[in-house]
């Protein structure tokens, strides 16, 4: 009885003093204050960061510090939009990210997939490259013939800048195949409140989406289990037949299993199976890998290091013994050693997509 | 972005996310005292800075150093500086850890013996280069290299510290891992301060300054001022810093089977590498007294 008492107290009160019991969430939707990680809470301890909680002075998260009685705000509506276009996407296991604004990560037409990603915050932060895509249209700026998955994973201080007005306008000019609702950052050593907002932030902005001409890919945020599952029930009922989840952070801090796990589960409650793409990720890591899709760049990001993939694995740099005399016969070494691909980037980017692209045969 | 832990976005994004430990409560916000620069606007708050722009906060930061109305320098982690001027923000390498690349462009190594391990090593027989690297090292990543001596040969050691964020880190400014033996002069992060002390430990590596007076009898400063190296490009491109950020211009390379050499070819010139730029060996230093008495004597 004690033991029972004592759980409960903990999930009422966070650690930092605020009290759950008056929000309007708890229980319903939220466990309550569960992480001992949040940075305001490890900050009332005493431990802070640098940039983040210190200095004090100037402390990003004092709003949720100083004010206890701060409730997750902007509760969505229930609204009932439905997307235009509910087309489940046939994409395949895996989906090459590509950077805009770097040619040598261009790969056609050497190497012919059906589908690429290309990222949104490249066109906000070149903004020179966005007249010019308009006026060409993607494809022909790009010269792909493939179908474009136009993900919109960017960083958070453009995420703040961002209206759906402003997305809907970007979308509608670049033109791509498909489309990613909004990102929002929902990190889990923030307070749950602080996340709670950005989970609504990121269901009332994909409502936005909902009279787009193309299929959206809904991408799933959340903190905390119960978020995930919110995002994922009210992206379904939106219409979504196609889902995302940005797992690049997730896999390194262990939480991506837990984090697919309820994606699906709450996917099959609603009666669905639909492939689900791991976005920030090039190698297979749930077997069998079933419905999950792969989408990333290190292939490229690896190249301009250096690094030579080799079968399932990153060999290691060219420069390392073991791998300067690897020979391949693939259509970007052409019989040529590792060491030889030195100052060739767009040759090893293109080996090191074929060894990935390998990796799901 | 926006999954995982804020802790590691800002420590891989902007470098911050030091751990603390502060146990007094917060206190209200101050009113910041602005310096302006361009578009930019520096705040000075109780115990700290923090950087705007257009009313957006940019970061917070625990120092700054303003150098002129129109330049600022904000220390980040691991030896780095943002700098903050007319033309914008940028990141810059300290002082030390330019001098880092440098001895590791000359005399040192990023290697990886095996898949799982990665090493950073620095060869010398001169104990004050030896000495500075490690003064280097402490300062940049507070932690200190290994010291072995080189088997069969006399005074000759080598400083070593395996660690894969270490080598990592350099690795992204100075060896992009293509070619063995090349290395690249990191412009994009130098400034004039650490442009000066990237060729000062360079030169204290791989460079000569010597004096010369039997061949040369007839030359008042019989001095020869060289960098030497088996990566040319790397000289080529210590010959472009040379003249952008010193303006010393009048450099010859001569292209050799095993290696090349970046000549200093004026003696204006290399009276003004010597005053300006300089080395850290003891060789070198005796030379540069020498020549500089008779340069004071003149």
């Amino acid at each position: 009885m004690l033991m029972l008492a004592r759980s409960i107290s903990l999930r009422t009160e966070g650690a930092c003093g605020k009290n759950c019991t008056k929000c309007q969430l708890f229980r319903t939707y939220c466990p309550g204050c569960i992480t001992r990680i949040c940075l305001v809470a490890k900050c009332k301890r005493g431990t802070t960061y640098e940039g983040i909680t210190s200095p004090k002075s100037f402390c990003r998260l004092r709003e949720y510090c100083n004010n206890p009685g701060r409730m997750p705000e902007n509760f969505p509506n229930q609204d009932k939009a439905r997307l235009r276009v509910q087309l489940k996407l046939g994409f395949p296991d895996f989906i090459p990210t590509i950077s805009l604004t770097d040619r040598r990560s261009w790969f056609w037409p050497d190497l012919q997939v059906p589908w690429i990603a290309v990222r949104l915050s490249e066109f906000i932060k070149a903004k020179d490259m966005m007249p010019e895509s308009v006026c060409r249209g993607l494809h022909d700026f790009l010269g792909f013939g493939g179908k474009i998955l136009l993900s919109t994973v960017m960083e958070d201080e453009i995420l703040d800048r961002l209206r759906p007005t402003d997305y809907l306008e970007m979308i509608n000019d670049i033109k791509p195949d498909a489309v990613m609702t909004p990102d929002v950052y929902t990190y889990v050593d923030d307070p749950l409140s602080l996340s709670w907002m950005q989970t609504f932030k990121n269901v009332a902005y994909a409502r936005a989406f909902a009279d787009l001409s193309i299929p959206v890919v809904g991408l799933v945020k959340g903190a905390i289990t119960k978020q995930v599952t919110y995002s994922t029930e009210k992206l379904c009922e939106l219409g979504c037949q196609n889902f995302a989840i940005p797992s690049r952070e997730l896999i390194l801090l262990d939480l991506l299993d837990g984090h697919v796990l309820t994606v699906t589960t709450a996917l099959r409650k609603k009666g669905m199976t639909p492939p689900v793409v791991l976005y920030g990720l090039a190698y297979p890591v749930r077997r069998p890998r079933g419905n999950m899709i792969y989408s990333g760049m290190s292939w490229f990001i690896d190249a301009k290091r250096g690094v030579y993939y080799k079968g399932n694995k990153r060999a290691g740099y060219i420069t390392d013994t073991y791998v300067r005399f690897e020979e391949c016969g693939c259509v970007a070494c052409k019989g040529r050693m590792a060491l030889d691909l030195g100052d060739d980037t767009r040759s090893l980017a293109l080996h090191n997509l074929q060894q990935t692209l390998g990796r799901f045969a | 972005m926006g999954s995982g832990k804020r802790e590691w976005q800002v420590e891989k994004r902007f470098e911050q996310g030091a751990t603390g430990y502060s146990p007094e409560p917060c206190s209200e916000p101050e009113a910041p005292q602005g310096l302006g620069i361009g578009e930019y606007e520096i705040g000075l708050g109780t115990d700290g800075f923090m950087l705007r722009r257009g009313g957006e906060v940019l970061g917070t930061y625990k120092e700054v150093k303003v150098l002129s109305p129109e330049r600022a320098l904000f220390k980040l982690e691991r030896g780095m500086f943002l700098e903050v001027s007319l033309q914008g923000v940028r990141k810059t390498l300290s002082p030390e850890k330019a001098g880092m690349a440098g001895f590791i462009a000359s005399d040192g190594s990023l290697s990886r013996p095996s898949a799982k391990s990665k090493r950073m090593d620095f060869y010398s027989a001169s104990d004050e280069l030896l000495d500075k690297f490690t003064e280097f090292m402490k300062e940049v990543y507070d932690v200190a290299p290994r010291r072995h001596q080189i088997k069969n040969r006399e005074h000759f050691f080598m400083l070593d510290k395996a660690g894969k964020d270490i080598v990592e880190d350099m690795r992204e400014y100075t060896h992009k891992g293509l070619k063995k033996n090349y290395w690249e002069v990191p412009f994009d992060y130098l400034d004039k301060e650490s442009a000066r002390m990237f060729l000062k430990c360079f030169m204290s590596g791989d460079g000569h300054i010597g004096w010369y007076p039997r061949s040369h009898p007839r030359v008042k400063l019989p001095l020869q001022v060289r960098f030497c190296s088996k990566n040319t490009e790397g000289l080529e491109q210590i010959q472009q810093l040379l003249e952008e950020d010193f303006g010393i211009s009048h450099t010859s390379i001569y292209f050799g089977k095993n290696r090349s050499v970046l000549e200093i070819t004026s003696t204006e010139d290399k009276v003004k590498y010597i005053t300006e730029i300089g080395s850290f060996k003891e060789n070198h230093i005796e030379v540069i007294e020498r020549a500089s008495k008779v340069i004071r004597e003149e």
